[in-house]
């Protein structure tokens, strides 16, 4: 596989799963607003033109959970300008449009809830 | 042509500004060059076009005899780049940050380990090399860049004011292994620094650059007699004036602040 692909890719679910503190809220994060807003405010919804609360609410919790990972993504990228890292990849004789797609290869499978 | 590094009619604007303006550099294999100049003169620029990060406005740069603008591919691989600030990912352990650079830099899997255990040792961590990078010191982080620096093997070592903030036994230490490796390994070592004792005792051949324009080069030596001064301090002084540069807060000075107040930590 193409190591700049790989190396992004590695470096970010790595990284992804030992920050805790991320690795929870991404988690809790959905699973809450599914059964805060789904469970809980499900009941005082009786009819949504034929389809019923969750089914309502499901795809939106899905774009909320994939927006969040994409703003990940790019703040991963501004963090690593911050801090450095990224110098150390603009000089690696690998492809920068690999370096980028494996970054987000890595965040868009840090998601193991979807 | 034989060069590792051959710069000529280099020049690079910003706008109006002319950064660096028609310079003129020769590295010969195995020099350990010294770039000086005052703050803004253009060291960091000059060095960001020759190890790909920017690219100049005209003029042409040969690193190993490669063009830095049409083989960007070649030059990345023939060296090695430690900057001024660091470059790790503190998030890794010492280890994983020289593990991924092996996979960057397409070393073989097998060869990897001990390589990296190797010169890991030769900076004196490889009890640390579990450690995450974030717990390491100034001095620490700074070993793991050299030694990061000289996992693949290159041709030319850059270093961008590699002692700048390092106590005295860090920074002994960092000449002594630099001046070992150019020797051992016939490595081109290209530095800039603003002390002019360590690039005096060190630097086989010096550059100093003013406001964009390389105002002398040779040995130290030979600067010295050219401005009849007895240190290249003084020489310095004498070329590049006494004034106080003024410069104003840019992107990385506030970047360096940002990492002050924030530690490292995400």
């Amino acid at each position: 596989m193409n190591s700049a692909l790989s190396v992004m890719w590695h470096r970010q679910i790595k990284e992804y799963f030992r920050n805790k503190q991320r690795l929870i809220v991404s988690l809790v994060q959905p699973l809450l607003f599914l059964i805060a807003f789904g469970f809980g405010l499900g009941n005082s919804f009786e009819n949504l033109d034929g389809v019923n609360y969750i089914q309502y609410l499901l795809p939106g919790i899905v774009g909320m959970t994939i927006m969040m990972s994409s703003t990940m993504a790019g703040m991963s990228l501004i963090w690593d300008k911050k801090f450095g890292f990224l110098k150390e990849t603009l000089v690696a004789p690998v492809s920068r449009t690999y370096l980028l797609f494996g970054r987000c290869l890595g965040v868009f499978y840090e998601f193991p809830n979807f | 042509m034989n060069g590792m590094i051959s710069v000529k009619n280099l020049t690079k604007k910003f706008g109006d500004f002319v950064a660096v303006d028609n310079i003129n550099l020769d590295v010969e294999k195995e020099d350990i060059f010294a770039f000086l100049g005052p703050n803004g003169a253009g060291k960091s620029t000059s060095i960001k076009i020759m190890t790909t990060i920017s690219n100049a406005t005209s003029g042409e740069v040969r690193i190993n005899n490669f063009e830095v603008s049409e083989n960007k591919k070649d030059v990345r691989e023939s060296i090695g780049v430690i900057f001024q600030d660091s470059t790790l990912d503190e998030d890794l352990t010492a280890y994983e940050n020289l593990y991924y650079h092996s996979v960057l830099y397409k070393i073989p899997k097998q060869k990897r380990k001990k390589k990296i255990e190797n010169l890991l040792n030769y900076v004196g961590l490889l009890d640390r090399k579990d450690d995450f990078v974030r717990n390491f010191s100034g001095g620490m982080k700074r070993r793991v860049e050299i030694a990061r620096g000289l996992l693949h093997d290159p041709k030319i070592l850059f270093l961008d004011e590699p002692t700048l903030g390092l106590d005295v036994q860090t920074r002994n230490f960092l000449w002594h292994h630099i001046k070992k490796v150019n020797k051992e390994k016939g490595i081109t070592i290209f530095f800039t620094s603003h002390n002019l004792d360590e690039a005096e005792k060190i630097a086989t051949k010096v550059a100093i650059i003013d406001n964009g324009k390389i105002l002398m080069t040779g040995t130290p030596k030979e600067i010295k007699k050219n401005t009849k001064t007895s240190s290249l301090e003084k020489a310095f002084l004498k070329l590049t004036g006494y004034d106080i540069r003024i410069e104003s807060a840019d992107g990385t000075d506030r970047m360096r602040n940002f990492k002050r107040v924030h530690g490292g930590r995400r």
